[in-house]
């Protein structure tokens, strides 16, 4: 892609820059917005205990973010993404927690590759079955907070192996106030190698391709089923990864977990920029939409917006920040289609 | 033949679980069910005469939801006290979709068409409930509200628990443990549930009592763990020093404990939450929260049963019934403990 930027004068190469970051502008804007309010009441908000935080919480938020791009970009929907995060963990049932006593690596195993088999059910179900991924995700949605009910009923599985929550919130070290915690580390290698996947390998580009031409790229001989099935193996493993993140977080498992979970994946995706027709999105961007919004919702919190307004005002700043990328993306598509001439 | 038979076997069927009904209650009317055994169709005819004198009462119990503890909890209650009563037959449903009024309201309607007697109803709606209310008027059927009140309509009787009081014991509580010195922090569910709203008006009543104790922020965290606990977070980087939190339910209180925990500030405040499960009792067991309100929803349940069955045999019932809220600490937390297993 980087090639685009030749034949531009360096007035446009500076907004074609911009434009192709645009998730990061949204950030910026939405950084001095909260910073200037609070500055007005005398208070600092960007100090670097509190970023640290910031990129702490949206960590996790990456997490499934990103196990809801790599659907996306097949141009489908996931969303099971909170019904299979708690139904692995309460499949690994008593092992998980700190009386089970299990050594962590066992139930870590069999929640990443009981995932990762449900990532490949989903998968089979919309490309052998032919079901819109909307409908076979939303059917396996119910289906699986189900058998949660039904296997967990009342009960809850509080207090989580400690080494799974070292993975989940140890923090390693801090320099002047910012904190290096264990999921951003885990999270920043998962951005590094499923990014490098994504734009390097075949894999990636044949996934690109197939989101965003499926029968064109599927008459140029790519294996499009095959694709399509890797991306739900892959994104019910980032669920698994998730699922031992947030569960070790929150030291319990409890049917009633992450009801919401793959609306806020969806809302991630979106503002990271990703298009809902497939093809279009990527881990850095999908990362960004993460922070932002953990930024509007610890922003709200420090200026004391009332409650009543704050469900309000996040869904306003999402459609903003989407509005305000897709146009930005299509300047810069102007910008590459002018010097493709 | 095969319809024959099958004829044939209902009414042998319906002859026995007739009779069956009435075996004690009128042990003549029996014996001649069963000597005319030979011709089902009239001895069918002779128990249904015999029924008629002993009143057979059927009664539908409608939960907000089948999944949440609290309300299975009532269900098993409403069975409990339904078994305690003389031929009385009751069927505990709940909507699918947890806190739909709408698919109340259609399970109202069938019970109707079904034939009860009474309809006794946690409205999920108090406003839509009303709709309900009319039906059951108009089918001449009773209609006690346990747990919520419904806003019009000719109500039997309503079974349950100030939220104010609720709200007004906890934070007494809280108050009181502090020494009536503090600052605090709360913790709200989303704008516009009227419960929680009733809660957090109790609450701000108790702290006006103590002029000592401040309330730093009040913010919602939508009776989410995970919302709760990043909250929290927020909270702990804000006010560097925090002596006690109050939430409206217990699902954010346990979030904010982790990040508390994560932060090696949890010894600093003392935490008040609402509703009793498993993994609020075993923190206040290991002195991680300090009390939790428990409004003893079986009892709301069976009261409401023990009411219509009052009412149908022609006893008359208060039009408002209060239950007290049951405050569990340490001191007798072990009581709860043994009854949950």
């Amino acid at each position: 892609m980087r090639n685009n930027e030749k034949g531009l004068s360096w007035k446009n190469k500076v907004k074609y820059t911009a434009y192709r970051s645009s998730t990061i502008v949204i950030l910026l804007l939405v950084l001095a917005f909260f910073e200037i309010i609070n500055m007005v009441r005398g208070n600092n908000y960007l100090t670097m205990n509190n970023i640290s935080i910031i990129i702490n919480q949206a960590s996790f938020l990456t997490l499934v973010g990103l196990a809801q791009l790599l659907v996306v970009l097949t141009g489908g929907i996931n969303l099971a993404i909170g019904s299979i995060m708690v139904l692995v963990c309460i499949m690994a049932g008593q092992t998980i927690s700190e009386d089970g006593n299990v050594f962590f690596l066992i139930p870590v195993m069999i929640i990443l590759v009981l995932s990762s088999a449900i990532g490949w059910l989903t998968g089979a179900v919309v490309t052998k079955r032919r079901i819109p991924s909307f409908i076979a995700t939303f059917a396996i949605m119910y289906v699986f907070r189900g058998i949660g009910w039904i296997t967990m009923g009342r009960s809850v599985i509080y207090r989580i192996n400690p080494a799974i929550r070292f993975l989940a919130g140890g923090r390693l070290f801090s320099f002047a106030g910012f904190t290096i915690t264990m999921p951003v580390v885990i999270t920043l290698f998962i951005l590094l190698v499923l990014g490098f996947v994504l734009k390097k390998s075949s894999f990636g580009r044949q996934l690109y391709f197939t989101g965003s031409n499926g029968v064109s790229s599927r008459f140029s001989g790519v294996p499009t089923d095959k694709i399509v099935m890797k991306a739900y193996i892959l994104s019910g493993l980032l669920c698994g990864v998730s699922a031992v993140l947030y569960t070790g977080r929150l030291n319990a498992v409890e049917p009633s977990m992450y009801g919401n979970t793959h609306f806020d994946a969806v809302a991630v995706v979106l503002i990271g920029g990703a298009s809902m027709a497939g093809g279009r999105g990527d881990v850095w961007s999908t990362a960004v939409g993460a922070i932002i919004i953990t930024v509007i919702q610890s922003g709200m919190n420090s200026i004391q917006v009332p409650s009543e307004f704050q469900t309000f005002v996040l869904g306003v700043l999402i459609i903003l920040s989407v509005i305000l990328n897709q146009n930005l993306q299509k300047k810069k598509d102007i910008l590459e289609n002018d010097t493709k001439d | 033949m095969k319809k024959f038979l099958s004829l044939a076997l209902a009414a042998v069927f319906s002859a026995l679980t007739l009779t069956g009904c009435t075996i004690g209650a009128n042990g003549s009317s029996t014996e001649a069910a069963s000597n005319d055994s030979n011709e089902t169709v009239v001895s069918a005819g002779t128990a249904d005469a015999a029924a008629a004198g002993t009143k057979e009462i059927n009664m539908v119990f409608i939960a907000k939801s089948g999944q949440l503890n609290f309300f299975t909890d009532m269900m098993d209650s409403a069975e409990a006290a339904a078994a305690m009563l003389p031929n009385v037959h009751i069927k505990c449903l709940a909507p699918e979709t947890a806190f739909s009024a709408d698919e109340q309201i259609q399970i109202i309607e069938q019970s109707i068409n079904e034939g009860v007697d009474a309809v006794i109803c946690t409205a999920a709606d108090s406003t839509a409930l009303a709709e309900g209310v009319k039906k059951c008027n108009e089918a001449g059927v009773l209609y006690v509200a346990a747990n919520t009140k419904v806003k019009e309509g000719d109500v039997l009787t309503w079974t349950g628990i100030e939220n104010k009081e609720v709200g007004y014991t906890l934070a007494k509580a809280l108050c009181e443990k502090l020494n009536g010195q503090g600052n605090i922090v709360i913790f709200e569910n989303v704008a516009g549930n009227q419960t929680t709203e009733d809660r957090l008006a109790g609450f701000k009543e108790a702290i006006a009592e103590y002029p000592g104790i401040t309330i730093l922020d009040s913010q919602p965290a939508d009776n989410d763990r995970e919302k709760g606990m990043a909250l929290m977070e927020n909270y702990l980087q804000k006010y560097p020093k925090i002596d006690g939190t109050l939430s409206v339910t217990k699902d954010m209180t346990l979030g904010a404990i982790e990040a508390a925990k994560a932060a090696g500030r949890n010894e600093e405040m003392v935490n008040v939450t609402f509703d009793v499960d498993s993994d609020v009792l075993t923190a206040i067991k290991n002195g991680e929260v300090y009390a939790t309100g428990d409004q003893n929803g079986g009892d709301q349940a069976a009261l409401a049963v023990f009411s219509a069955y009052e009412a149908l045999n022609g006893i008359k019932v208060p039009a408002e019934q209060y239950l007290g809220v049951t405050l569990v600490t340490a001191d007798n937390v072990d009581d709860y403990i043994s009854k949950a297993s």
